[in-house]
């Protein structure tokens, strides 16, 4: 049965046969297929255009399970979906063993299809990922912030002579201002903190110090000699005079000058400077030569020395009484000796001055320890406690000095 | 009884009837036989044809469907505006959009059964 055209459509006369029910229905039926899902028992060819019109191999099963009447027929359909679903079908398609399970041929082959496109779909996105990686790494993006700079590098600024422009000027005048500021600090005494740092990483000095260093108890352990005070800088300067070597031995030497000290002595003992008696017999008494072998130059700038330091305390015998008690002697007593420390004893006690007597009955080197070791021990009490005149050669050097200990006495930059 | 009535009797499942033309109902080939004396059917005695599968509502549309077919077979001629246009509401009745879905599988079934 042909369809109905409309009479407009046609430009001849032709009569237009009535569309039968069937096909009314039919076309009815097409346009409604969607909603289908159940034929019943109607005859496979009565709606198999209409089935063909279905879209969705889901209902298509369904009407099949609805209808099992319709099942045995349906592989030509099932036939169209596997061609429109699957590509390279015409190799994949197969027969089913039971003509009823065309649906399961679709259903395996639309799953094998889906496992391969998503396989190809996984290689892509690698691929693409891959590329989208070397696009990422080859951008360059503009970053609003820049890496700060370092602070240190930035450039001096000139001499304000040398400067060009205006922001050269006033970068040298700010210059100029902090070395200024720098300089006032200093001398106040603050430290950079750099400087600070490294100092604060030393070790203090107080640490350090356990006792005397060696060459200065060995300085002292050298006795001053009876010698007349020589002037503090003689002709000869006291480097030269310590290097000079030959001639007789210092020894000799002391002993010569101890008995020209004695002369004078005797000579002076006249006059009333009793006082300054005292205080020399006292440095007699109390000294012996030095067993170590130096110039007499350099005794007699160290006598001169030591007699500054006990003049200063005239009335502190005690001390020299204190040191006597606590030496022990070491060396084999003889009787000189003892007699010797006896008439010293007494010196010292009544104030007399007896020192040619003690000075000419020299005793050996040896038994000179004893004496050598209680003027060692004044000295290194004195030492202990700085003094209230300190000797001028001490406060000199004191002198030469900055205001504060760690201050460097020349302008320069702390690192 | 020879006599043929003008009208013929139609009744669906649900004992809905429908008294139509004999010629229109007999554009099914189906009801003519039914209706021929013939045959020796009993609907020929009655003048009552009774159908069990279908209902009322798709017999309705069926009796329609004869009518209309039984227009268009007197036409001849289509340039006739007036069949045309006749036929073309009978069609656009028929295939309507309000055409239920439920409908037009079970007329489906009846026409083929009707053979019409």
């Amino acid at each position: 049965m042909r369809a109905p055209k409309l009479a407009t459509q046609r430009h001849s006369t032709v009569t237009m046969p009535a569309p039968s029910l069937q096909a009314v229905a039919l076309r009815a039926t097409m346009r409604n297929i969607t909603n289908i899902y159940d034929i019943a028992d109607m005859r496979y060819d009565l709606i198999k255009p209409a089935l063909k019109k279905i879209k969705n191999p889901q209902q298509l099963r369904e009407i099949e399970t609805n209808s099992p009447a319709i099942a045995d027929q349906t592989e030509e359909l099932w036939r169209a979906f596997i061609a429109r679903d699957i590509p390279g079908w015409k190799e994949k398609i197969f027969e089913p063993v039971n003509p009823r399970s065309w649906w399961k041929v679709h259903a395996k082959l639309m799953r094998a299809e889906k496992r391969t496109q998503e396989q190809q779909e996984k290689a892509l996105e690698l691929a693409l990922g891959g590329l989208k990686q070397e696009r990422e790494e080859r951008k360059v993006s503009i970053l609003e912030k820049v890496v700060p700079e370092d602070r240190k590098r930035t450039t001096k600024a000139p001499a304000l002579r040398n400067a060009k422009s205006g922001n050269q000027v006033l970068a040298a005048l700010r210059a100029q201002g902090r070395t200024e500021a720098r300089h006032r600090r200093m001398d106040l005494g603050h430290l950079s903190r750099g400087a600070v740092a490294k100092i604060s990483a030393l070790p203090s000095a107080k640490e350090q110090i356990g006792s005397a260093p060696r060459w200065m108890v060995r300085d002292l352990m050298k006795p001053v000699l009876m010698a007349p005070p020589a002037p503090l800088f003689g002709k000869k300067t006291p480097v030269t005079a310590m290097v000079s070597r030959g001639g007789p031995s210092r020894q000799e030497i002391a002993l010569r000058k101890a008995e020209q000290e004695a002369k004078l002595k005797r000579l002076t003992q006249a006059r009333p400077q009793q006082q300054q008696q005292q205080g020399r017999a006292m440095v007699g008494t109390t000294v012996s030569p030095p067993p170590a072998a130096k110039s007499g130059e350099a005794m007699a700038e160290r006598e001169a020395r030591l007699k500054g330091l006990t003049h200063a305390r005239p009335p502190q015998q005690g001390r020299a009484m204190v040191g006597m008690t606590v030496s022990p002697p070491p060396a084999a007593k003889s009787g000189e000796a003892m007699v010797e420390r006896e008439a010293r004893l007494k010196a010292l006690t009544q104030g007399k001055a007896r020192p040619a007597q003690v000075v000419e009955a020299r005793p050996t080197p040896k038994s000179a320890s004893p004496p050598v070791r209680e003027h060692v021990v004044a000295k290194a009490i004195e030492i202990a406690s700085p003094d209230p005149k300190p000797s001028p050669v001490l406060e000199a050097t004191r002198k030469r000095l900055a205001p504060s200990p760690m201050m460097p006495l020349k302008r320069r930059k702390i690192m | 009884m020879n006599d043929l009535t003008e009208y013929v009797t139609l009744i669906s499942s649900d004992d809905f009837s429908y008294v139509v033309l004999r010629s229109t109902a007999c554009i099914s080939p189906i009801i003519r036989r039914m209706l021929d004396p013939s045959n020796g059917f009993m609907e020929a005695s009655t003048n009552t044809v009774h159908f069990d599968n279908i209902n009322g509502i798709v017999l309705e549309k069926v009796c329609e469907y004869f009518y209309y077919n039984e227009k268009n077979k007197d036409a001849k001629d289509v340039a006739d505006p007036e069949y045309a246009s006749t036929l073309l509401i009978m069609v656009r009745k028929l295939i309507s959009v309000s055409f239920p879905t439920e409908l037009c599988l079970e007329l489906l079934m009846a026409a083929d059964y009707l053979d019409v």
